[in-house]
């Protein structure tokens, strides 16, 4: 389902932990300007794009569009500029070839305690592209700093499966 | 915990149940017996300290789109924090 851009700078700024309050603070625009694009009765000014898309996180490109950027470059952060596993996010997206979509954002702490207590961990997924893919891996590239897209299997029956970190 | 299901066919659901609920210790130790029987073997210890870490991330992030499931048919799911 297709989001519009009022839709995304809602649920960005929900994930950013901000208010409408807020928001509106950091852009010196009332909150009732904010409102009214989360509703999509108006569009920010051009000249805001570049600060909103900023403060959400995001490029102004994947503002608009809606696309992820970051699911297409792996980045080795410094060790000075990490974030805390805990606050991290586990992203697994399947593209099937039938044209079902499946998105699961998973807390990366929760993939760090599954393997740290030895969980026997459940099967992901019946998808083929999912088999045989190794979290302890994934979560060692994490903790040596490693963030983006860092998994992309495409499955002989044409099914996508990516798996990146944020 | 909001669970949206929009539907081609039928009326859209929207479910909201409380994250306590379903987040608890108890629901915790179900969860890992009933998941032993499909040989998923999770003890009740490491599925308390998982519902812990899930409801600490649910305190920091609000309203998190935790699966969002699109089928080719057009029909959504949606499950938040």
């Amino acid at each position: 389902m297709d989001m519009t851009i009022g839709k995304r700078i809602a649920s960005l700024r929900k994930e950013n932990g901000l208010k409408q309050d807020d928001l509106a603070e950091m852009l010196n625009v009332s909150a009732q300007a904010v409102s009214k694009w989360e509703n999509d009765q108006t569009c920010p000014d051009i000249s805001l794009l570049p600060q909103l898309a900023k403060i959400l996180g995001i490029t102004v490109d994947e503002l608009l569009s809606g696309k992820k950027e970051s699911q297409a470059a792996v980045i080795l952060v410094e060790e000075e500029k990490r974030k805390d596993v805990k606050d991290m996010v586990l992203r697994i997206v399947v593209d099937s070839s039938a044209g079902d979509k499946v998105r699961v954002n998973l807390p990366m702490s929760l993939l760090q305690i599954a393997l740290d207590t030895e969980m026997d961990l459940p099967q992901i997924s019946s998808n083929g592209a999912m088999k045989n893919i190794d979290w302890k891996q994934i979560l060692e590239l994490v903790r040596h700093g490693a963030m983006g897209n860092l998994v992309e299997v495409e499955s002989s029956e044409g099914d996508m499966v990516r798996i990146f970190v944020e | 915990m909001k669970i949206i299901v929009k539907s081609q066919d039928t009326a859209n659901i929207n479910i909201a149940v409380p994250s306590r609920l379903l987040l608890n210790r108890i629901s915790a130790a179900i969860g890992s017996s009933y998941l032993k029987r499909y040989g998923i073997d999770i003890s009740q210890k490491q599925a308390i300290t998982l519902v812990k870490e899930l409801n600490r991330f649910r305190r920091k992030h609000r309203d998190w789109v935790l699966v969002e499931v699109q089928s080719k048919e057009g029909d959504y799911v949606k499950i938040k924090l």
